[in-house]
């Protein structure tokens, strides 16, 4: 199995660098999570706004670039054209299941993108004066398994709706549906202690908070202890159903696309 | 002697000392290679076509042969207006192709089978019509062709149902279609008939000869199928790596390349090659049959003094295989271009 | 008038396209509106945490939530397509048929194919700005309604010349798809007022990547709050950027070779 990832992260990665104009751009993308920032600075001018000072938003934005390059997945645009265009036939026959190359593929851009964002990153945290990071053993630790289930529920919900390709030809729409959920419910938008408390309770238990604000919140010390163990629970929990949802589609799907003979 | 040489009416295409060269980037191999050239590219220039000249006069149809890569294709581009020469000429119908003006544009057509221009949701006719209102064809005019159209190639059932649930032959005849309708004086078909069965080949085959006798219409023609050509067209250019290496009468070229005839024989009683070997040159020989070629000029002579001396079963005379001459042409420039380089 | 003609054939075959495909309309209206509902809870949470942005109330803002939805209609609608067509017919080659056509290519290759679901966003963006004005009490008055008109036309303009340069791009570079993306996530900028923004970032979003253009200034336009440079702007950003992109597709179409020679 490692071989196998090996070869296929080396072409994955290959690709990667044939357009040299694509990482920068991606890069750019993260724009988004900037403009937020600064549209919360500006708000933030006067004092303090729900508990964040600038140094907190700028803090919370700069981990937020590093979770989201991390739990960023399109492997259902990808397993969704291969569907329709008959292209995962030859992937059906060979003796390792598409999964893993979307997952190498994944893993590759990541990689790339991870090493130009990370210095930009870490720059912007220490010449801003008030940003502070909560750095402890346990929290780095937990960090670090958040970030990986982070990345499971990201990946695994996305894949479970790349899968539904097999029986509509609109499963993008659901991608896209499934973005614009994440932008504002994952805490890209706002910080999810902005919500109004009611719907921060149901926010705990959506998966959404688990693909990123989560993570941002543990290393920013503002979730600790049973409220850190909690959350770990919640997410892995939701990693485990997808896992399962991922499992049964894809037996499902497949059975009928071979029905099909396509 | 060019072919083109004997027709007295003006050239409707002129190429002369015709050159388009373009930079590609160069990929190295492998993990490195790939972050090296991500780093510094390294580019290296292509001569596509590399000083061609020829004329084509009203209504002929020429074939243009060349392996791939050669520059045929390079070649139809320029003379449609979509590339820019890097230095030399060409004029067709008297117009500069790349200044690409719509006098010009209303008066051509190019067809390339490996891409197409219909609509890929809706039926073919939805397509025509749309090019009827870009070539601004009459309403009378569009229906007759259409009615013609439809003679020539059966189009009625398939022009209505959508392009993707068509066979590719029957997108093939709509693609046709929807290049012809403004009735082009100049036809420039790159591959038409590629991917095609035999029977679908023949068809658009004659077609494209019954459009070119009904509105003498000039066609220079690409193909990897040899029949397309030998079936279609007199005259053939022949350009390898982007030189032009012949240019003139299709028969002309299989005197000079293949100045023989093949005898095949069935023999009565087993004979030895040595025997037949005063007849001409003895390709193959296993005891009853034998595969000859006899010079050309002496190939009846040949014929009868070997009937009268060895007991034959059967014989047949063929022309040598079109196929095999132009692979000898091309093994002929590699020849050459290896003699040129020492 | 052979153009008037030719728009009418696109638009009937991307009526009977979009026929063909029902299931699509549904699930995009869906999306669609999911979409204007996260538009209007983003401007919402921000509010919960403050009375301005940017000097702007929450219905003011409210309206420049219509106005971004209603132009991200548009851009889906009309662009969008469009664009990808001509970054698929680049890379496979099929943009030679456009460029024997007697036609002006820009036109045959930008205006081909329309995304009709996409009204469903630029219908709830106008209901947005209607409501919104309501809220705030503040009917228009005739020419009030007619800079924002001519205001909504320079953005719809300049958002074309924006995405025809970029499409241009891909006679060039392979994957400018992500040059898309990369706008789609600088007009997300365009959410606030300009206002929002400080410094160089105000400057870029006006004058570089105009989206001021596009959501900002026409609010102000129905808001009453228009001023003459503004409206002044509009007009020449708008003449300048579709001149621009007009020259540089010329300018492509020049040194474009097809990817096969």
């Amino acid at each position: 199995m490692g071989r196998k990832y090996l070869a296929l992260f080396r072409s994955a990665w290959m690709l990667s660098l044939e357009y040299r104009a694509e990482g920068v751009v991606w890069m750019m993308t993260n724009l988004m999570s900037i403009i937020m920032l600064v549209v919360w600075l500006s708000i933030s001018h006067g004092g303090p706004v729900g508990g964040f000072s600038s140094g907190d938003f700028v803090a919370y934005y700069m981990v937020g670039l590093i979770v989201r390059q991390v739990t960023g997945v399109w492997a259902s645009w990808g397993l969704s054209d291969d569907i329709r265009e008959g292209a995962l036939s030859p992937q059906l026959v060979r003796p390792i299941h598409p999964i893993h190359r979307h997952v190498a593929a994944n893993w590759a851009e990541h990689v790339m993108r991870l090493t130009m964002l990370l210095p930009i990153v870490a720059v912007v945290l220490i010449i801003t004066p008030d940003a502070r990071l909560y750095l402890t053993p346990i929290s780095i630790a937990a960090f670090m398994l958040s970030l990986l289930g982070a990345w499971l529920v990201s990946f695994l919900s996305d894949y479970a709706i790349g899968i539904l390709s097999f029986w509509t030809s609109q499963a993008t729409a659901f991608t896209q549906a499934m973005q614009g959920l994440k932008v504002v419910f994952s805490g890209i938008l706002a910080p999810l202690q902005m919500f109004p408390a009611a719907m921060q309770g149901a926010l705990n238990w959506l998966p959404f908070r688990y693909m990123l604000a989560f993570c941002n919140e543990i290393l920013l010390g503002q979730t600790r202890d049973e409220r850190l163990l909690f959350g770990l629970a919640v997410q892995w929990a939701w990693v485990l159903f997808f896992f399962i949802l991922v499992r049964i589609l894809w037996k499902l799907g497949a059975r009928s696309y071979g029905a099909v003979g396509a | 002697m060019p072919f083109a040489f004997f027709i007295s009416m003006a050239y409707q295409i002129e190429v002369t000392h015709l050159s388009k060269h373009y930079q590609v980037h160069e990929k190295e191999p492998g993990l490195m290679g790939s972050l090296r050239s991500f780093v510094a590219r390294k580019y290296r220039a292509v001569k596509a076509v590399d000083d061609v000249s020829f004329n084509i006069g009203q209504g002929e149809m020429v074939g243009f042969l060349g392996p791939n890569g050669a520059g045929k294709t390079t070649t139809l581009k320029v003379l449609a207006g979509l590339l820019y020469p890097t230095s030399g000429k060409a004029t067709v119908l008297g117009f500069t192709p790349n200044k690409r003006e719509n006098a010009y544009l209303k008066q051509f057509t190019l067809v390339m089978g490996q891409k197409q221009q219909l609509m890929w949701d809706l039926p073919a006719q939805e397509t025509f019509l749309v090019n009827q209102a870009i070539y601004e064809i009459p309403r009378a005019q569009y229906d007759a062709t259409i009615k013609e159209l439809d003679d020539l190639l059966e189009l009625g059932p398939i022009m209505k149902k959508q392009v993707r649930k068509l066979s590719l032959g029957e997108r093939m005849k709509c693609e046709l279609a929807a290049a012809l309708l403004h009735r082009p004086r100049v036809l420039f078909l790159d591959e038409p008939t590629i991917g095609l069965d035999v029977t679908m080949q023949a068809r658009i085959r004659e077609f494209i000869a019954e459009y070119n006798r009904r509105y003498g219409a000039t066609v220079m023609l690409t193909s990897h199928y040899m029949a397309d050509v030998t079936a279609l067209c007199d005259r053939i250019i022949v350009i390898d790596k982007g030189r032009l290496f012949y240019d003139g009468n299709f028969r002309a070229l299989i005197e000079r390349v293949a100045p023989y005839k093949i005898i095949k024989l069935q023999l009565a009683q087993p004979t030895t090659a040595e025997a037949l070997a005063q007849f001409g040159q003895v390709e193959s020989c296993n005891g009853l049959t034998a595969v000859l070629h006899v010079p050309r000029a002496t190939a009846t002579e040949s014929a009868a003094r070997l009937l009268s001396q060895v007991k034959v079963e059967d014989v047949t005379f063929e022309e040598p295989p079109v196929e095999d001459i132009i692979r000898e042409v091309f093994a002929g420039i590699g020849k050459d271009e290896a003699r040129g380089a020492r | 008038m052979r153009y008037i003609k030719l728009i009418g054939l696109f638009l009937k075959a991307n009526i009977l396209v979009e026929l063909e495909y029902r299931a699509n309309f549904i699930a995009h209206s869906l999306v669609s509106l999911g979409w204007v509902s996260i538009t209007i809870i983003g401007t919402t949470v921000f509010f919960t945490q403050t009375d301005t942005i940017g000097g702007w109330t929450f219905y003011e803002t409210l309206v420049i939530s219509g106005l971004f939805t209603l132009m991200g209609g548009l851009i889906q609608m009309l662009l969008q397509p469009n664009i990808q067509k001509i970054i698929e017919m680049v890379r496979v080659g099929t943009m030679d048929f456009v460029l024997t056509k007697p036609v002006n290519s820009q036109f045959m290759a930008s205006m081909r194919y329309a995304q009709l679901f996409s009204l469903v966003d630029v219908i709830a963006g106008g209901v947005i700005i209607a409501f919104a004005l309501g809220r705030i009490g503040f009917s228009p008055d005739g020419l009030t309604l007619l800079l924002f008109a001519v205001m909504l036309l320079m953005a719809v303009v300049i958002v074309y010349s924006i995405w025809m340069v970029m499409a241009t791009c891909s006679f060039w570079f392979v994957k400018v798809g992500n040059l898309t993306e990369l706008f789609n996530s600088v007009y997300d900028t365009g959410r606030f007022p300009v206002s929002t923004y400080q410094g160089v970032l105000r400057i870029v979003l006006t004058l570089v990547i105009p989206i001021a253009f596009i959501t900002t200034f026409p609010a102000q336009a129905i808001l009453g709050k228009l001023e003459p440079g503004m409206f002044v702007g509009a007009l020449v950003m708008g003449a300048v950027m579709f001149a621009f992109s007009a020259w540089f597709w010329r300018y492509a179409i020049g040194r474009y070779s097809s990817a096969s020679s």
